[in-house]
């Protein structure tokens, strides 16, 4: 499949989601919107960015929760092209290396590349960021682009080199005090950091929902509902842990 | 030997070959000797049901799948060779599966209820 059949289907998943072509996307709140999906987090290995799986009535996402959150935002997009595009296993688990792998594996990567910075959007940014920079990507604008997509500093720069707007040479060099370089620019560090640790082991979603629904209906007892919710790593939900005083405002 | 436990040990064999595992990948993820997964394989020894359900989540498929005798489909794919799986890895893919099972379990009963209702009207 080539570069413009992916990003023809980035855009189509992007209609679908209820996005526009070009705008930044919240992938958290897009993934926890479609109908029978429910998203896991999980600490996983050093090599795994997270899971697939899809079940005979549902589907699951699992994301490695050591991860920063701006990788996992990128999992997440690499994750939609298994769902809806990926029609031969049932699960799918994927490499951590961007741009790694079988060729369904580069495809995913390419795929979420293109949903989270659509080509025509990034390239206009680009323009626009190389003007007030005397025409070069600096770190600046590399610090800029993964805080505009709410993005890793690695898909940030595997995307730059593809378009040829980095060389290897110079992106290398960006792999380093990344939470610093954002910290000096005047950014929050959140999008640099793991999942907080009270939230590495959590499932999201319509799992959640259907556990309810379940009870709700008497179609399994009490016992057997919280078994399920801890399960899914929600001891909270069973317990009653982890909720913070509420604010409405 | 029993045609049960030699089915059993025929698709066991059939679903680790096709995730990519080692009889010793299933061993060190069931706590057994790898000679024990052998003999399962072979149909030469039964297993035990708390083994059945580890080997249910770690290839996400439900018990009654694993005792029936044809694989119908490729039920893993890997991006990673075996190798880059670390053992606490085999546990994590277990308790995915596990929740997609649940989710499976839970729309089941919602579905029954569903027509059981829709029959009584």
């Amino acid at each position: 499949m080539n570069d413009l059949n992916i990003w023809k289907r980035a855009e189509r998943i992007r209609k679908l989601l209820g996005e526009d072509s070009s705008s930044p996307i919240d992938l958290f709140a897009l993934t926890n919107s479609i109908n029978g999906l429910s998203i896991v987090n999980y600490p996983m290995g050093e090599n795994i960015s997270g899971m697939c799986v899809k079940g005979k009535h549902s589907n699951v996402f699992a994301i490695n929760s050591l991860m920063t959150l701006g990788r996992q935002r990128f999992t997440l997009a690499h994750e939609l092209f298994h769902l809806y595009y990926d029609n031969e296993p049932s699960t799918s688990i994927c490499l951590k290396n961007i741009g790694a792998g079988n060729e369904k594996e580069i495809q995913a990567d390419q795929f979420a590349s293109y949903l989270i910075m659509p080509p025509l959007a990034l390239t206009e940014m680009i323009q626009k960021l190389k003007e007030s920079s005397s025409g070069v990507i600096t770190l600046n604008e590399v610090v800029f682009l993964e805080q505009y997509y709410q993005i890793s500093r690695q898909a940030v720069l595997y995307r730059l080199i593809q378009e040829r707007e980095l060389s290897h040479q110079d992106a290398e060099k960006m792999r380093q005090n990344i939470i610093q370089s954002a910290i000096n620019l005047g950014y929050d560090d959140t999008l640099y950091k793991p999942s907080p640790l009270n939230k590495r082991y959590r499932t999201y979603g319509h799992y959640i929902k259907l556990a309810e629904k379940v009870l709700e209906k008497g179609l399994v007892s009490r016992g057997k509902y919280e078994e399920l919710l801890l399960e899914a790593f929600r001891s909270d939900l069973v317990y009653g842990e982890d909720i913070d005083e509420e604010i409405l405002d | 030997m029993d045609k049960a436990l030699i089915n059993l040990g025929t698709k066991l064999k059939e679903l680790r070959e096709q995730a990519g595992f080692t009889q010793s990948n299933i061993a060190n993820f069931l706590k057994v000797d790898q000679s024990l997964v052998s003999k399962i394989e072979k149909g030469e020894r039964s297993i035990t049901t708390d083994m059945l359900e580890r080997l249910s989540t770690l290839f996400g498929v439900s018990v009654a799948t694993l005792l029936t005798r044809y694989v119908e489909e490729q039920t893993m794919s890997y991006s990673l060779r075996a190798k880059d799986i670390d053992t606490n890895d085999y546990e994590m893919i277990s308790a995915i599966h596990r929740i997609a099972l649940n989710s499976d379990f839970m729309t089941e009963k919602l579905i029954t209820s569903s027509k059981e209702d829709n029959d009584h009207e």
